[in-house]
C-alpha cells in the first residue's frame, strides 16, 4: 500500500512519525514537504512538493492528512483513502476556522485518528471509524517486524493497523471490530479508575460514556454516581451535560416514554420545549423510530441518529437527517437531501463546499445568496479570504 | 403509580401534598401546624419515627392525613434512611407538588395565599422561603452570627418528576430535608417567611436541647461546635416579628 502524507508542518515538527513506521503492507511513504536526504533514508520515506502530488496515480494511495488548510487539496487529489489526524487548535492559528474547517475534514475522511480524548468522544457520537491514538495501558499488546525492525506495540497501535487494514476491505467486509475493542479498553480503563477515585465525578462520567456507546445498560448507574458526585461538589450547572444523558441511555434501550420523560425534565428554553412538543406529537403517533433519533440528537448522538434515519424514506424522517448531516458536517449529504425535499439548499453550506472543491466563483456566489436568506455574506466571505491565507501560509511553513 | 406524566409541568389543577416526619410530639406544636396545613394542602404524608406518644393518634385526627407509617425502631441515628423512607411514602402518592414541613414550623399568611400561585405554573421546580428561627417565645426571632438561616433561602416546596433521579446523602446527621438533586433544577427564591418554632421554648429546655446536641455530636462532626454553645447565650440578639 502506497501512502502519501500531508502535514501541517515540517518533517521535524511531525508527531506522527512511530505511526508511519507501523504502516500495514507499507510500500511507498510520500511526505509533503522538505526532507534531508538524510532524514529519507533513515525514514524510508520519500519528500515531494505540493506541486508533485498532483502527478501521482492519487487513487493507489492512502492519504494521512493532519491539517484541516489541506482539505480543499485533498479533495481535489481523490486518494484510494483518505485518513485524517484531528488536533486541538495549534494556539496560532484561527480557532473557529480551524475547528469548522477540522470538522468537515473529519466528516469526509474514510478514518479518523486523534491524540485527543475529548475529539475521539466527539466524533464517535458523529460517526463511524474513529480512532483514539493514545492510550493509558502500558503492556505490549503485540509485536511486529517491520523490514529488520522489531516493535512492540501499544493497544492503538493494534487498532491502527486493523483501522487500516479494515479501511481496505470495508466495501468486501464491514468490520467495526476494532472500534468495539478500543471502546472497551477504554471503558475498562475508566471502570478500573472509577474504583482508584470513587468521588470523581468526571471518571465516572467517562465510563458512561464508554459503556453507553458500547450499549452497556450499566451505563445508567456510572451517569447516576458521576451526577450525585457533580452535586455533591457543588457543580449545580449539569441538568442538560448530566442528567439529560439519561434519556439517551433509556432511548438505546428502548425505554422511549421514560427517555422523553426525562428530556422534559430537562427541556427549559422556547426551543426545547419546541423539540419536546415535536418528540410528544412522534410518540403519539407511534413513529418511535423517529422518537429514538431525536432523543439521540438532542444528546448529540447524531451518529446513532443517522443509523435510524438513514433508511427510513418518510419526509419527517429526511427532514431529521438534514438537521443530523448538518451537525456533523457530513454538508453535501445534507445539501443533496435538502435540494430533494425543498428545492433550493443553505448558501452557506453550498459556498462553503463550492470553496473546497476550487469553484471560487460559484462560491461567491452562494454566500451573496446567502445574504438575502439570513445576511451572513460578509462573514463568510472574510472566513473564506481567512482560510485562502491561512492554506498558502500552511503551504509555505510545508514546503520550508 | 403512572410514571408517565403529561405534562410534566403543570400550569393549573396542582395538588400540593404536604411530607412530614415526627417524633413524640404531643403537647408542642404538632396540632396547630396540622391544623394550619389542613387549611392550606390537599393531603398529608407523614412517617412518625417510632413515637411513644400519642402522635400517631393525633395525626389520624386530621382528615387530610392520607398516609401515616408508623417505624417499629426509630431511624433517627440514619437520617438518610428516615428521610428516604418518607420521600418514598410521599411519592407513592403521586403527587404534583410537595411541602416539606417539620412539626414546629408555620408559614405566614402571605405565603399560605400564595402558595397556589406559586405551584401553578411550568417554569420553575421548586421554592425557597426564608426561614426564622424564633427564640424562647413566639414573639422574637434571633438574629446574630449563629443563628441567621432567615439571611438565605431554604427548599421546601417541589415539584415531584417522575423519572427525574433522586437522592439524599448518605449521612446519618444534617441530611437535607428533600432530595438533593433539586439543586439542578430552575427553581425561585421566595421572599415568603416561615416561623420555625424549634427554639421557641423555655430557657431550661434550650439547656436540655444543648446537652442533646453536644452528646450526640461531642466533635462537632455534622455541625459547628460555637453555634451549640451558642444555644447558652445569656442575652441573645433576637428582634420582634411583624407580621
Amino acid at each position: 500500500m502506497k501512502y502519501l502524507i500531508l502535514s501541517g508542518g515540517t518533517w521535524a515538527e511531525y508527531e506522527y512519525k512511530r505511526l508511519l513506521d507501523l504502516l500495514p503492507e507499507r510500500e511507498e511513504v510520500c511526505f509533503v514537504g522538505r526532507m534531508s536526504s538524510e532524514e529519507q533514508s533513515s525514514s524510508q520515506i520519500k519528500a515531494i512538493t505540493v506541486a508533485a502530488i498532483h502527478s501521482l496515480n492519487a487513487e493507489d494511495y492512502t492519504m494521512l492528512v493532519s491539517s484541516p488548510y489541506w482539505l480543499s487539496e485533498a479533495l481535489s487529489i481523490q486518494a484510494g483513502y483518505v485518513v485524517a489526524l484531528l488536533e486541538h487548535c495549534p494556539e496560532k492559528e484561527n480557532k473557529q476556522l480551524w475547528e469548522k474547517y477540522s470538522s468537515l475534514l473529519g466528516a469526509m475522511a474514510d478514518l479518523v485518528g486523534t491524540r485527543s480524548e475529548r475529539i475521539y468522544l466527539e466524533l464517535s457520537l458523529h460517526r463511524e471509524y474513529v480512532l483514539y491514538l493514545a492510550g493509558d495501558q502500558q503492556e505490549s499488546y503485540g509485536v511486529v517486524y517491520q523490514g529488520d525492525r522489531l516493535y512492540f506495540l501499544t493497544d492503538y497501535e493494534v487498532l491502527w493497523r486493523k483501522a487500516l487494514e479494515a479501511l481496505w476491505q470495508q466495501l468486501s467486509t464491514p468490520s467495526y471490530e476494532w472500534e468495539t475493542i478500543q471502546l472497551e479498553l477504554r471503558a475498562d480503563y475508566y471502570l478500573t479508575m472509577c474504583v482508584k477515585l470513587p468521588s470523581q465525578p468526571v471518571v465516572h462520567y467517562l465510563a458512561a460514556s464508554y459503556l453507553y456507546l458500547l450499549g452497556d445498560r450499566a451505563a445508567s448507574r456510572y451517569l447516576a454516581h458521576s451526577l450525585e458526585l457533580m452535586i455533591l461538589h457543588d457543580y449545580l450547572d449539569c441538568l442538560h451535560s448530566h442528567f439529560r444523558f439519561f434519556s439517551a441511555i433509556e432511548a438505546k434501550l428502548g425505554n422511549l416514554e421514560t427517555a422523553v420523560q426525562q428530556y422534559a425534565i430537562t427541556a427549559i428554553t422556547a426551543e426545547e420545549k419546541v423539540e419536546l412538543e415535536r418528540m410528544q406529537r412522534l410518540l403519539h403517533t407511534g413513529e418511535d423510530e423517529l422518537v429514538r433519533a431525536e432523543l439521540f440528537r438532542v444528546n448529540e448522538d447524531e451518529a446513532a441518529a443517522i443509523r435510524i434515519l438513514q433508511p427510513l424514506s418518510s419526509l419527517d424522517a429526511k427532514a431529521l437527517l438534514i438537521r443530523n448531516y448538518t451537525r456533523t458536517f457530513q454538508w453535501e449529504k445534507a445539501l443533496e437531501l435538502q435540494y430533494e425535499l425543498e428545492g433550493a439548499v443553505d448558501g452557506a453550506m453550498e459556498g462553503t463546499l463550492h470553496l473546497l472543491y476550487g469553484r471560487r466563483h460559484d462560491a461567491i456566489r452562494s454566500f451573496l445568496n446567502a445574504v438575502g436568506q439570513n445576511n451572513e455574506a460578509w462573514p463568510l466571505l472574510s472566513e473564506m479570504a481567512d482560510l485562502e491565507e491561512a492554506v498558502r501560509e500552511m503551504k509555505r511553513r510545508v514546503e520550508g | 403509580m403512572n410514571s408517565h406524566r403529561w405534562p410534566l409541568r403543570k400550569s393549573s389543577g396542582n395538588r400540593l401534598t404536604a411530607m412530614m416526619q415526627v417524633k413524640n410530639e404531643s403537647g408542642r406544636y404538632l396540632e396547630q401546624v396540622l391544623e394550619e396545613l389542613s387549611e392550606f394542602v390537599d393531603e398529608i404524608v407523614i412517617v412518625d419515627d417510632g413515637s411513644t406518644d400519642d402522635t400517631a393518634q393525633l395525626c389520624r385526627s386530621f382528615a387530610k392525613v392520607t398516609q401515616l407509617v408508623t417505624l417499629e425502631s426509630s431511624l433517627f441515628n440514619h437520617e438518610w434512611e428516615l428521610r428516604q423512607t418518607l420521600w418514598n411514602l410521599a411519592v407513592s402518592t403521586n403527587p404534583d407538588w410537595l411541602l416539606s414541613v417539620d412539626a414546629d414550623e408555620f408559614y405566614e399568611e402571605t405565603a399560605k395565599h400564595e402558595i397556589r400561585r406559586l405551584i401553578n405554573q411550568d417554569v420553575y421546580d421548586w421554592v425557597a422561603f426564608r426561614f426564622f428561627d424564633f427564640w424562647g417565645g413566639t414573639t422574637h426571632y434571633r438574629e446574630d452570627e449563629h443563628w441567621n438561616i432567615h439571611m438565605k433561602h431554604t427548599r421546601t416546596l417541589v415539584r415531584y418528576l417522575p423519572n427525574f433521579h433522586y437522592f439524599y446523602p448518605k449521612m446519618n446527621h444534617h441530611v437535607p430535608r428533600l432530595p438533593l438533586s433539586y439543586a439542578i433544577l430552575p427553581g425561585f427564591l421566595a421572599e415568603l417567611r416561615v416561623k420555625h418554632y424549634g427554639w421557641a421554648v423555655s430557657p431550661e429546655e434550650l439547656k436540655l436541647k444543648y446537652s442533646r446536641y453536644l452528646a450526640l455530636d461531642p466533635e462537632g462532626r455534622w455541625g459547628s461546635l460555637e453555634q451549640y454553645h451558642s444555644i447558652l447565650d445569656e442575652q441573645p440578639h433576637l428582634v420582634e416579628w411583624k407580621e
